[in-house]
């Protein structure tokens, strides 16, 4: 080796390395503000996930993950093993400290936050004895996913999950009497919440009966912030689009409820409920993507039934009677011992009848399309598009919208919502909150009284919406059915024979099991039972 | 502040107690002597391979010798410190005072990734500095002493001073010593800087408004209720003031004083320093007993379920107690009482009244049963959870008499025994129970001040600063450079992580096999004691097979060739843990940060291991230094 060669290999070298440069240059060049950059860049910039657009961008956080030198995972899994020994031993400081230096590693991991946060918010505030301590944490995970927040703008499922546990965890807690009173008037929390979340935390419409901010109210802008984030093109991820909406929804139903729980029986109620009404219409009004590949609005029900009524009539006159025609035609297909299946009472089949008839039914079935089929030529066309649609809204349309209602139990919270906001039921309400302030000032007797007064009032909404006689409405009066029932016990009174409320007494008597001889043995309904076998 | 290992007095744990321990003492020289054993008896193995079995005793035999004759009495102080400077002078040419400027940005950029609404900032602070220091400092003797003198070698400047009249003695301990001082430096610098960082970083105030004040009690009494402003991302929501004087309550882990000055208009509300998160308590430990709920004694309370078994509870409005005994408790010591601290577990098991905390009682015992007062009245106070609860009892207290009545008594004069007396607590409410440790309640002697404390948790620091050095300059005797590094490093981790190590080990010995009870026998592995998923080997098959750690691993006949390798590798490591020091046990970081006095009986055990640690790898250095040939 001499030193011409030496040096032919450097200039080669170093030929190779400039040459190497461009393709650097076009791929890792940086963007900036009057450049778009390289390919990774415009890429990034494409599909969303350049750091800038995911949120803030924390020099702490970037320099930490220089300095791991490419372990960033092996920090992290010690991290979080040191985290779990923290909560172990019920080092709380030492828990948030490490839970920071986590998250500065893992800024744009939502499941990291999420996990973090219901950490805080849940698990580390039980562990305090005192309640103030428990709001302190609470507190303390809300600012977590908050902070999470500025790092993954517009992740609707950190938003969803501040939302969730502004709501859920300050209002439903065991200590939700005590966080109530205390999150109104927490005015450095909600100065951080508007400071680092942007949300209008002293907007009218955060703003609970007194004038302060709610907390389910605030939750509830924080919902709705994820769902401008989703009509934004955000994604929900794993995050069902229903369950999503009909959360943020419920915000002013929780928040009425609440209020009325608390003593607020007045018109501040009634706004209350007409704002959760309105909310709840808002909700049935969405376009609501569907796992079956279509979107749903869950007021269309009616517009739907109405449309497949319409359809069906259409139909039935292009094809006039076809459908029995062709029913009464399969019918006489069937073998005997068919028939003799379906002669049988379906209390007394045998198994293999039973699936005889459900083969049965399948048999007999006529589509619409078979009716269609029937149709004159001239008209034929036109009843096979007529079949078509009616399928589909009798199949799928119908079945699918109803579902979903049934999931969020969508009738039931507008019935609610229509009915809580009527006089009826603030008296209703009223009187029932009376009886149970009469009962901690042990006074029976007047908390009888009140019972009596709101019974007369639920008994008059039931008569005017029957539909409000079912398992919800139930569960709704149960408490309050037995305090009473207890109170006459008490004030050794049998319950009056005209009850205004009796069938949801015995509604209520069956779903719980409660034997009639613990209610009243001389109730109406005992008395009723000598002439029931069947209730024997 | 948990502690979750005994720490015995000084003597009690130097020398042996019989039938109860063995003593620190006699384990090492047992250590020790096991050590000379085996490594006489591995080193004759060598040489009698080289040299043949006569040559090679003989070779063993003369450098031992010659060790205690030779060496021993030639070992010179002089050159030794000579030594020790050119180890400085090589160090600071090596410019090792970088470390300390990247400790200062460290601190510098602190804030940056620092958590701003920690509960308890003062803690976090020392924390930090305590552990940038610790780590920094480990990081820099490790290198120091594990390259040094395999540099030297290399580079064949090692002939400068093997030529000179300088025994291996000198040149390992000179070594140790100048590497030592070089870390000390560096310590000392990052301990100054460190305490001002805190107390700037801890440094605030906050201002009170007057509306922010409302008068209570009589006119003209001078009391007031009211807030602070928000200030250092907090602020203390309830100032009460009294007759111009007031406190805050506490708050991330700290509190201020308020004074009133001025009068009408010119009123002024002035907060003082923050106060409570600085401090060096010194705690009288009793000794932890416990009643169940029938009143016979037990070893331990109840176990709640809680994971961490670090508590035991007892149970409420039961006879279940817990009592401490005090010894030393006398009135030079605590002219006017007793201030105590009690830190408790609180566990609920049904609501109850969630807006007062749960009740508890205390009185004092005297364990004298033929005292004329056995015990003091009943004192209630209201448990807290997570935070301190600092009670005043009073020299002056009531004391129940034979026929039951409540009688004025001294407590020295009447509570106690020859210095000796009991605490009892109870919990007050049926259906909660309080949870507590040995050193959850104590007394409290004077504080002292928080500067020697701080310096005090350094020691330690600069204890295991040692230690790092002498295994550096140890293995740097036989070992390369990288490997010496690589072998140091090794030591500190297992140092670190012995406790892992030994479940790990514990682990591998679980279950019904004949093979694995004997093992567990032979060196007396509790059952079902460890962690469950087998040693290095096993782990790592079933990482890649993403298996968990209690599932059957199925390798066919591989499982039995996996499993000896593993065992076989596990026991080398076992019994080299066995040899470090728990690098844990020296990290008095807590102390300092939960604003306890580090024990001096902790101190004192510390320093002991560690001196002897570093006795024994120079003795081993010594030796393997002097049979190297170095001109090879």
């Amino acid at each position: 080796m001499n030193r011409n060669s030496s040096f032919t290999r450097k200039v080669i070298y170093a030929t190779c390395i400039a040459l190497l440069l461009y393709p650097l240059y076009y791929l890792g060049q940086p963007a900036t503000r009057d450049s778009k950059g390289g390919r990774l860049a415009q890429i990034r910039a494409e599909q969303g996930i350049a750091q800038s657009q995911l949120g803030d961008i924390d020099p702490a956080s970037e320099t930490m993950r220089l300095a791991t030198l490419g372990l960033r995972g092996v920090a992290v899994a010690l991290l979080w093993e040191k985290a779990n020994e923290f909560k172990m031993k019920k080092d709380w400081e030492n828990l948030s400290n490490t839970v920071h230096q986590i998250i500065k590693l893992q800024p744009n991991f939502i499941s990291v936050w999420e996990f973090q946060g219901h950490n805080l918010a849940y698990n580390v505030s039980v562990e305090f004895d005192d309640y103030r301590h428990r709001y302190e944490w609470v507190k303390r995970g809300t600012d977590f996913l908050v902070q999470g927040s500025q790092y993954n703008r517009d992740d609707p499922a950190l938003l969803w999950y501040i939302g969730w546990i502004i709501g859920q965890k300050f209002g439903r807690a065991d200590e939700h009497k005590q966080f109530r009173k205390m999150f109104p008037v927490d005015e450095d929390f909600h100065r951080s919440l508007k400071d680092n979340g942007d949300v209008a935390i002293d907007s009218p419409d955060a703003r609970g009966p007194d004038g302060r901010p709610d907390n389910w109210l605030v939750a509830r802008l924080w919902f709705d912030k994820g769902i401008s984030a989703i009509r934004a093109g955000k994604s929900l991820r794993r995050k069902s689009p229903l369950v999503y909406y009909s959360t943020t929804y419920m915000q002013r139903i929780n928040h009425a409820m609440m209020i009325e729980e608390e003593g607020t029986l007045d018109e501040k109620a009634q706004f209350a409920w007409q704002r959760a009404h309105e909310d709840w219409n808002r909700f049935g009004d969405m376009l609501v993507p569907s796992t079956w590949g279509h979107n749903i609005r869950l007021n269309d029900l009616t517009k739907l039934r109405a449309e497949r009524d319409e359809i069906a009539e259409r139909l039935e006159e292009f094809t006039a009677g076809a459908r029995e025609t062709i029913q009464a035609e399969k019918m006489a297909r069937l073998t005997d011992e068919e028939r003799t299946a379906m002669d049988v009472l379906p209390k007394d089949r045998t198994h293999p009848q039973e699936l005889m008839v459900e083969g049965v039914r399948q048999k007999v079935f006529v589509s619409n399309r078979e009716v269609a089929e029937r149709a004159d030529e001239k008209n034929r066309v036109r009843a096979l598009e007529l079949a078509r649609r009616l399928t589909d809204l009798e199949q799928v349309y119908l079945v699918h919208t109803q579902r979903y209602r049934d999931q969020v139990n969508f009738d039931y919270w507008m019935l609610r919502c229509e009915i809580e906001q009527t006089k009826d039921a603030i008296e209703a309400r009223k009187h029932l909150f009376d009886a149970e302030r009469y009962l901690d000032d042990v006074n029976p007797d007047a908390a009888r009284k009140s019972f009596e007064l709101s019974w007369d009032r639920w008994a008059a909404l039931i008569k005017k919406h029957p539909e409000m006689l079912n398992a919800e409405t139930v569960a709704n009066l149960s408490a309050p059915l037995r305090k009473y029932a207890e109170v006459m016990r008490q004030l050794d009174l049998k319950i009056p024979e005209d009850f205004p409320l009796l069938d949801v007494w015995e509604l209520l008597r069956k779903s719980q099991g409660i034997p009639r001889s613990e209610i009243d043995p001389d109730s109406p309904a005992n008395r009723s039972d000598a002439a029931d076998p069947a209730a024997k | 502040m948990p502690i979750e290992y005994e720490i015995l007095p000084f003597l009690d744990w130097l020398l042996p107690t019989v039938g109860e321990r063995y003593g620190a003492l006699l384990q090492f020289a047992a250590s020790f002597a096991i050590l000379a054993t085996l490594g006489l008896l591995v080193w004759y193995l060598f040489a009698a391979i080289r040299l043949g079995p006569s040559e090679g005793f003989y070779a063993v035999a003369k450098v031992v010798f010659n060790a205690f004759s030779q060496d021993l009495p030639g070992f010179s102080l002089r050159r030794t410190f000579a030594l020790a400077r050119l180890a400085i002078q090589e160090s600071v040419r090596k410019r090792v005072f970088v470390a300390f400027i990247v400790f200062v940005i460290v601190l510098l950029f602190a804030n940056w990734f620092l958590d701003d609404n920690n509960p308890n900032p003062g803690r976090l602070y020392l924390g930090l500095v305590m552990t940038t220091s610790n780590y920094l400092l480990l990081v820099l003797t490790l290198f120091l002493s594990a390259f040094s003198l395999p540099t030297d070698i290399k580079n064949r400047t090692i002939y400068t001073i093997v030529t000179k009249p300088v025994r291996p003695s000198e040149i390992v301990l000179g070594r140790v010593i100048g590497f030592a001082s070089v870390g000390t430096a560096m310590l000392a610098l990052m301990c100054v800087t460190s305490y001002f960082f805190v107390l700037r970083g801890l440094n605030h105030t906050h201002e009170i408004a007057a509306t922010e004040m409302a008068p209570t009690g009589e006119p003209g009494a001078n009391s007031w209720k009211g807030r602070t402003s928000f200030d250092a991302h907090h602020r203390h929501e309830e100032v009460i003031i009294e007759n111009g004087q007031g406190v805050t309550n506490l708050e991330m882990g700290h509190w201020h004083q308020v004074t009133v000055e001025g009068e009408g208009d010119q009123r002024r509300f002035v907060v003082g320093p923050h106060q409570g998160m600085l401090r060096a308590r010194v705690p009288v430990y009793g000794k932890l007993g416990f009643l169940d709920r029938a009143g016979q004694p037990a070893a331990e309370g109840i176990s709640v379920g809680d994971e961490w078994v670090y508590r035991s509870y007892i149970e409420g409005k039961t006879q279940s107690t817990a009592i401490w005994t005090f010894r030393g408790v006398v009135e030079p010591k605590f002219p006017n009482g007793l201030p105590m601290e009690i830190n408790l577990g609180v566990f609920r098991t049904h609501k109850g009244n969630i807006e007062q905390t749960v009740l508890g009682e205390l009185f004092i015992v005297n364990p004298n049963e033929r005292a004329k007062f056995r015990r003091s009245e009943v004192i209630p106070f209201s448990s807290r959870e997570f935070e301190p609860l600092e009670m005043f009892l009073k020299r002056e207290i009531n004391g129940v008499d034979a026929r039951g009545k409540l009688v004025p008594v001294d407590l020295f004069r009447d509570l106690t025994d020859n210095g000796a007396l009991e605490i009892h607590i109870r919990c007050a409410e049926p259906g909660q129970y309080f949870g507590m440790a040995q050193r959850d309640v104590f007394l409290k002697a004077s504080d002292r001040t928080f500067m020697m404390n701080f310096l005090k948790g350094h020691i330690s620091i600069w204890l295991q600063m040692l230690m790092v050095t002498s295994l550096g300059v140890m293995f740097s005797t036989f070992l390369t450079g990288p490997v010496a590094m690589l072998g140091t490093f090794a030591s500190i981790v297992l140092g670190y992580f012995s406790n892992f190590v030994v479940k790990v080990f514990d682990g591998m010995f679980q279950g019904p096999d004949a093979l694995k009870r004997f093992v567990r026998e032979l060196f007396g592995i509790p059952e079902e004691a460890g962690v469950p998923g087998g040693g290095p080997l096993e782990s790592f098959v079933r990482m890649l097979r993403q298996a968990n750690q209690t599932s059957d691993l199925e390798l066919g006949i591989a499982q039995r060739p996996a499993e000896y390798l593993d065992v076989g590798f596990m026991l080398v490591v076992r019994l080299f843990v066995q040899l470090l020091p728990d690098f844990k046990k020296f990290d008095n970081s807590a102390y300092v940060t939960y604003g306890i006095d580090v024990e001096p009986n902790l101190l004192a055990a510390q320093i002991v291991t560690a001196l002897s640690f570093v006795l024994v790898t120079s003795l081993i250095g010594y030796f393997f230094l002097k049979t190297r040939e170095l001109a090879a």
